[in-house]
């Protein structure tokens, strides 16, 4: 049992940090000390212990003595981008099914459910044979999804008839929410799963005595797992989409999406309707059973434990688990962008708008910790550019992709200029310039320096906060490698005006240009742009 | 990449060795019989963070070095139920739109770009906030805007009180469309909370008639009342020496020293005798309802049995009773929660807030009221009780003080709201104490689902027409509809 050394609030200086430019004179009769005139290279230093497992199980522990809680965490190399077509926003539905418990957490009595649980699995693969033999029957055929010959028939009506009824059975020995209710009672907090294109974590922050109830839920939950519930869960990924669906902007940014890249799954929205009534337990099972295995897995301490003392306790939940053949991994390559595309996307409800967006490396390329300070000198100097023109609006730069601004795989860096309908040709042109002209406009030292200033401060706010260092220390690892977080970092400082104007001279450039113009239905076109 | 070696890794791997034995089976004990042990008191002691200036003014000192950055924050005890002519609004908006009365905005807002600062102007019906969240190297320019802020006040000017009398008339529909709200969550509590404290001091959005006499000199003298040394607490975080750290605050012994602005507490408004349900259209594919009623504060001696009971009932996390029949049994939406608001001094309110397609919208509010009911008629069982006071005590408190920034913003808030720190002091053994009998009680008392306000907006003549799924009724049969616009 890991211990918690006695100490103070004011802990050992694990990074010491410090200033790199003096921004403000410092107003003397503060009584603190002004900051040094020199500047110093910032240190990103992270004392990361790792331990890797016979079993292939990674275990990575930022300690931080005398921290009475510990952030948990755990990654699983696997996230939307291994879905098929037609099943998306399956890895997002497994993360829901994952909280449906184990056969000793979630249900009275296990003995008595399984024989329904194993019915249900042999059911649905009837049904699936019974879904492929009216495949001319049921498959699309509309261009509108106004055509099929049916939607069912009377044997598939039946299967799921059977499947609700074996699910009405196991209900009678369902313990709800037993996977979060013992982290509750224990004192866990910020209790949060996410899947992304990528990856999938669970996490919880626990007080440090209590860190091995984590590790007992998680192995369980890791190889365990009984999806029950099934239908109820889909609802609720329709409700989280009716909630997205509600923004006028998603269906707009999922099309944006879909114009930078052509092939990657990266691009893909999180699944449509017609999605979730394909989601089966045989297909979520097959993806559980390949990714969720040790040596496809890694697991994150930041606070007040050590890695020897992890190590015994991780060994006695996880090291029972046999390495197993290594999943598959998303294969597909985006082809080099060929054209400039053009999406004019018209609604009533969203804010006129123009877009830019070019596809970008990801992590582990060398270029891609500069187009961080790229993005921070780009919404500077649009913003600049846009009130010396005096076109009005909001300027909006980054790096997202559905919900996720980082990958290992490209992704696109994105320039928005939301502005009143007659300026959108000139912002337009004031975008294009800017951006192609990157690196090279007057004071673009100055935004250098700021824009630096900027990302260190995000980034140290990100290290004060136990949970998101750990969520970040994760994350880099199923991008590329934990150890390649903190040159990131640390190459972020170097970017001079030359590096930019080299990023723009290479990515953003006609071929790898995909914009975006919103625009209301009844709007004649404002550009000569506009409507080609 | 500079790693820690040496022993720790050496340490592991002779672990690591002694692990390659044959693996062990698998370990599923129940959580409760794996002898997890008691979680250390969280609470640091407040001395050893405590300054007070000889004009009174306290502030809670935490040095942390954990990364390069400093927190500062002011709490001044006083908010929009202090002043329901909306000072206190505008004084929020000018702290919001520049800084020092003698800085332009401009020159203030290029100062926190540079300083890459966090800044945020938070105003609750008690407790105005300002906070300052800079790099360490920026410590003592970003002192030095916060003491000027509060000994010089913002510059407040007409803009500032038309934008209040202009908030205030759009909340309220005064300009004859209705409220204004969109289709969301936060939008139907808002309008909820309107709704239920409307008439005290307590109201959300100022009375438009009561703002349209609000002058420059009002505000100045909120600010001269309440922005005073007896009457603010600063919580002062990160890395900073402490030694430093007091010595920056000794700026602040220019604040009047004032007083403390002592409050006399305010109770609820009456319950109704009757539920009401007011209806807004949306064109949208989702309605949203949230029902409940205003709450007047809470005495200390029943604060703990109320928050393990609104813990079990709906407490904004994954195994509520709410959560469990409406979420994981059902599939009807994405989240059914509790929420308790009360205020120190005067009204607050006790909220449950769900969501869902039309078709189940009924149905939400048929369980919602079916389980606020339940609570109230029978005790909570034992496992419950265990979960809701682990969960308080070892979690939810716990987290106030996880961490130098944590613990300075915490202490700095509860004395600026109580005057002294005893809420904390005592708070988690109340929480332990409590049984199922006064949980039980708590609900009977706190609870009153026959004087429930709703608010629902949503697609209404979708949610009317939704055949009935498990025998809820139709909309009136909860309570008197009353259509909002």
């Amino acid at each position: 049992m890991p211990h918690r050394p006695s100490a103070a609030v004011a802990r050992p200086n694990v990074h010491a940090l410090r200033r790199v430019v003096a921004v403000m004179a410092v107003v003397a009769s503060t009584g603190i000390a002004a900051a040094p005139a020199a500047a110093q290279t910032p240190d990103y230093t992270l004392p990361i212990d790792e331990h890797v497992f016979d079993n292939g199980l990674r275990l990575l522990v930022l300690h931080r003595p005398g921290d009475a809680r510990v952030a948990s965490k755990i990654f699983t190399d696997f996230g939307a981008i291994v879905e098929e077509p037609g099943e998306l926003g399956a890895a997002h539905y497994l993360e829901h099914l994952m909280f449906k418990g184990t056969p000793t957490l979630g249900t009275t009595d296990w003995e008595a459910e399984r024989p329904y649980i194993e019915a249900i699995r042999a059911t649905e693969l009837e049904l699936e044979e019974a879904l492929n033999d009216a495949r001319n029957a049921i498959r699309q055929r509309g261009v509108w999804g106004d055509y099929q010959h049916a939607t069912s028939t009377p044997r598939i009506d039946s299967l799921r008839a059977e499947i609700a009824r074996l699910d009405g059975e196991v209900a009678r020995f369902r313990d709800y929410g037993t996977t979060m209710r013992w982290y509750q009672a224990y004192g866990g907090t910020n209790l949060t799963a996410t899947t992304e294109q990528e990856y999938m974590k669970f996490d919880i922050n626990l007080p440090v005595e209590r860190v091995e109830l984590f590790l007992r839920v998680e192995a369980d939950r890791m190889r365990n797992s009984i999806f029950r519930e099934f239908d109820q869960e889909r609802m609720i990924l329709v409700e989280q989409r009716l909630g997205d669906l509600n923004r006028p902007s998603t269906p707009y940014y999922e099309q944006m999406n879909g114009l930078v890249g052509l092939v990657h799954p990266v691009f893909w929205p999180e699944g449509y309707m017609t999605d979730f009534d394909e989601y089966s337990r045989w297909y979520e099972r097959d993806l559980y059973e390949r990714y969720f295995v040790p040596n496809n897995t890694t697991l994150v301490f930041v606070g007040g434990v050590a890695l020897e003392e992890m190590v015994p306790l991780v060994d006695r939940y996880f090291g029972w688990m046999e390495r197993a053949p290594e999943p598959t991994r998303a294969r597909a390559v985006e082809p080099p962008p060929a054209s400039e595309r053009r999406l004019t996307y018209r609604s009533e409800e969203l804010a006129p708008r123009v877009e830019v967006r070019h596809m970008i490396p990801g992590v582990g390329h060398a270029d891609r910790p500069h187009m961080d300070v790229a993005a921070e000198v780009l919404r500077m100097q649009v913003a600049r550019a846009l009130a010396a023109a005096n076109i009005p609006g909001t300027v909006d730069v980054n790096t997202r992709v559905v919900h996720t601004s980082r990958f290992g795989i490209p992704g696109s860096i994105n320039v928005e200029v939301v502005t009143p309908l007659e300026h959108l040709g000139a912002a337009e042109a004031l975008v294009t310039r800017v951006v192609e002209g990157l690196g090279s406009a007057p004071g673009t030292d100055e935004d250098l320096a700021l824009a630096k200033k900027r990302l260190r401060t995000a980034w140290f706010r990100t290290v004060r906060d136990p949970d998101q260092l750990a969520f970040e220390i994760g994350h880099f690892e199923t991008m590329d490698a934990w150890t390649t977080l903190v040159p990131y970092m640390e190459a972020r400082e170097t970017t001079t005006a030359a590096d930019l104007r080299r990023l723009a001279g290479l990515y953003f450039v006609p071929e790898n240009r995909a914009w975006g113009v919103v625009r209301p239905p009844t709007a004649r076109p404002v550009s000569q742009e506009d409507d080609r | 990449m500079s790693r820690a070696v040496g022993p720790r890794l050496a340490a592991a791997a002779l672990v690591g060795l002694l692990a390659g034995a044959p693996a062990a089976a698998q370990v599923t004990t129940h959580p409760r019989a794996m002898g997890l042990p008691e979680a250390e008191a969280p609470r640091p002691d407040p001395a050893d963070h405590r300054v007070e200036l000889g004009n009174g003014l306290v502030a809670y000192v935490a040095e942390d070095r954990t990364v390069p950055l400093v927190t500062l924050s002011a709490f001044v005890n006083a908010g929009y139920a202090d002043d329901p002519d909306g000072a206190a609004e505008a004084l929020a908006g000018a702290y919001r739109r520049g800084g020092p009365a003698g800085m332009e905005p401009s020159a203030f807002h290029a100062a926190l770009r540079s300083m890459a600062a966090e800044y945020r102007v938070a105003l609750g019906p008690e407790l105005l906030e300002l906070t300052l969240d800079v790099p360490a190297e920026d410590a003592a320019a970003a002192m030095a805007l916060l003491v000027r802020m509060l000994l010089e006040g913002p510059a407040v000017t007409e803009a500032d009180l038309v934008a209040v009398r202009q908030g205030a008339r759009a909340a309220h529909g005064a300009d004859g469309e209705g409220p204004r709200y969109d289709g969301s969550l936060d939008d139907a509590t808002a309008l909820l909370r309107t709704h239920l404290l409307d008439g005290t001091a307590y109201a959300p959005v100022p009375d438009p008639d009561a703002v349209a006499g609000l002058t420059l000199a009002d505000v100045d003298a909120f600010r001269r009342r309440y922005v005073a040394a007896r009457n603010v607490t600063l919580a002062v975080g990160g890395d900073l020496p402490a030694r430093q750290a007091r010595a920056a605050l000794g700026n602040l012994e220019a604040l009047p020293t004032g007083t403390r602005n002592e409050r006399v507490r305010d109770d609820a408004p009456r319950p109704r005798d009757e539920r009401i349900l007011r209806t807004y259209p949306a064109d949208k594919l989702q309605g949203w309802l949230v029902v409940g009623t205003a709450l007047g504060p809470v005495p200390r001696d029943d604060e703990a049995a109320l928050d393990v009971m609104n813990y079990i009932l709906g407490g904004g996390h994954f195994d509520t009773r709410l959560f469990r029949e409406a979420r994981d049994k059902r599939g009807l939406t994405n989240d059914a929660s509790g929420f308790l608001e009360p205020a120190t001094y005067g009204p607050g309110t006790y909220t449950f807030r769900t969501y869902g397609r039309p078709e189940v919208v009924r149905l939400l509010l048929h369980l919602t009221l079916r389980e606020i009911e339940a609570m109230r008629s029978a005790p909570v069982g034992e496992e419950e009780l265990f979960v809701a006071k682990g969960a308080l005590a070892d979690g939810v408190f716990a987290i106030r003080y996880r961490d130098g920034w944590a613990t300075a913003r915490s202490f700095a808030e509860e004395h600026a709201r109580h005057g002294d720190l005893s809420w904390s002091a005592t708070y988690p053994g109340r929480v332990r104490a409590v049984t199922a009998d006064d949980v039980m009680e708590a609900a009977r008392r706190y609870l009153l689902p026959d004087a429930m306000t709703g608010v629902l907006i949503g697609p209404l003549d979708e949610i009317r027409a939704a055949p009935s799924l498990e025998g809820e009724g139709a909309l009136a049969d909860y309570g008197r509809v009353v259509p909002g616009r």
